[in-house]
């Protein structure tokens, strides 16, 4: 009884009733569907470029890095290190010193360091004082030969006073001497890698030198036994 | 010879008649819509799920290259260490100070009659002299040397002369103060 009436509604009134019908339908397809689908298609497609590029930058990074001889990166760096360590290196300064200054002709009558300044917030400093005894005709070379020298050495101060003899001429150089701790930020995955340049190339060259032209010494004095083997002898 | 047509249909069945092929007409578009509707609605599906695969290839080559870049961190940062120093390297090594070009101008501008006592170069690159000579023409070369800007590369700011004397001994004695620029 229900059915036929729905029916004869149906008949009746069809005409409006179909397409208000077709009209929801299609707008339910479009609200739930088609709408949402289409908006995340195009974030999506944002997303997968940066995933694309991302990935794209991460292979190049790789295949880069994979590039660098691991030994020929060791030794840049220690040549690195050399010139600019992460520390105070004294000894190694007063090596280097001491042949720079025997090149030159000079005597060393005191060496002594100083307390260390931070010329900004990068670079740091020692002082060194050196109290020399030498040509004065030759000091020129000397100090050419410090600003050369494969360590960041500069110079400070200078005092010179002639004696009678001017081949023992007292010189007084202030040195400063740089050393930077290291950086602790050593890169993240995502961050893009430096390129060794021209110039980088150029100055690693100029240090390779200048180390070679230095007389190699031993690191470590060769351990030899001191006195009697047996004290009760 | 003419036709006859008599149209003997009742009106209400001719009504009847056009509402079905209105309604006919009605349906037929709106199938065609839904269908269109459904259409859209799978093909954008389709490319949701084939966009989605791709994603989830590029995210798997995103992280095979990120454990290749993880694998190599050690040669990243021995490179990123270098790149540091040799930024600092660079701008120091084989740079002459202030002082060195200070010690380095006088020496060169100095007459061979003229000798230098005691020279000094102070932190700020000032420069005190105190040099001796046998004539006054060779220390007054030596002063105007200092003050030509010519010849000192343009490094002097300011000279100022402190003493000047003549010793017994017929030496002349000066004593000058130069402030570099």
């Amino acid at each position: 009884m229900k059915k036929e009436e729905i029916l004869k509604f149906y008949l009746n009134y069809r005409l409006f009733l179909y397409p208000v019908v077709t009209a929801i339908s299609s707008l339910i397809l479009i609200v739930l569907v088609i709408y949402p689908q289409t908006m995340k298609l195009l974030s999506n497609q944002e997303a997968q470029q940066q995933i694309s590029q991302r990935s794209n930058f991460l292979e190049a990074k790789a295949l880069a890095l994979e590039n660098y001889n691991q030994d020929d990166l060791n030794s840049k760096v220690n040549l690195s290190l050399t010139a600019y360590p992460t520390d105070k290196d004294f000894a190694n300064v007063v090596g280097i010193l001491q042949n720079l200054i025997a090149q030159s002709g000079f005597n060393i009558t005191s060496l002594s360091f100083g307390g260390g300044s931070s010329k900004d917030t990068i670079v740091q400093s020692y002082n060194v004082k050196l109290d020399l005894v030498g040509p004065l005709k030759f000091f020129h070379i000397l100090l050419n030969n410090i600003e050369h020298s494969p360590r960041l050495i500069k110079v400070s101060g200078i005092e010179t006073s002639a004696g009678r003899d001017p081949n023992s001429t007292n010189v007084t150089v202030n040195l400063e001497v740089l050393y930077s701790a290291a950086i602790n930020n050593l890169g993240s995955i995502d961050s893009p890698l430096p390129e060794l340049s021209e110039k980088d190339q150029e100055v690693l060259a100029a240090l390779k030198s200048a180390v070679s032209s230095l007389p190699q010494t031993p690191a470590t004095a060769a351990a030899s036994p001191r006195g009697k083997l047996n004290p009760f002898e | 010879m003419q036709k006859l047509s008599i149209d003997l249909l009742p009106a209400e069945f001719k009504q009847a008649q056009s509402k079905r092929s209105k309604f006919y007409k009605i349906q037929s578009v709106g199938i065609a819509i839904i269908g269109i509707i459904a259409f859209l609605a799978s093909l954008i599906i389709a490319l949701r799920i084939l966009q989605s695969q791709k994603i989830l290839r590029l995210q798997n080559r995103a992280q095979e290259a990120e454990q290749k870049v993880s694998s190599l961190k050690t040669s990243q940062g021995y490179l990123l260490l270098l790149k540091n120093r040799l930024a600092t390297i660079n701008q120091y090594l084989g740079t002459s100070s202030k002082q060195a070009q200070m010690y380095n101008l006088v020496e060169k501008l100095l007459p061979p009659t003229v000798s230098i006592s005691t020279i000094s170069v102070s932190r700020n690159g000032e420069v005190s002299i105190l040099a001796t000579g046998n004539d006054g023409d060779s220390l007054d070369l030596f002063l105007n040397s200092l003050q030509s800007k010519d010849i000192n590369e343009d490094k002097i700011k300011e000279i100022s002369m402190e003493n000047l004397s003549r010793g017994r001994d017929n030496l002349y004695r000066l004593t000058i103060n130069i402030k570099p620029k």
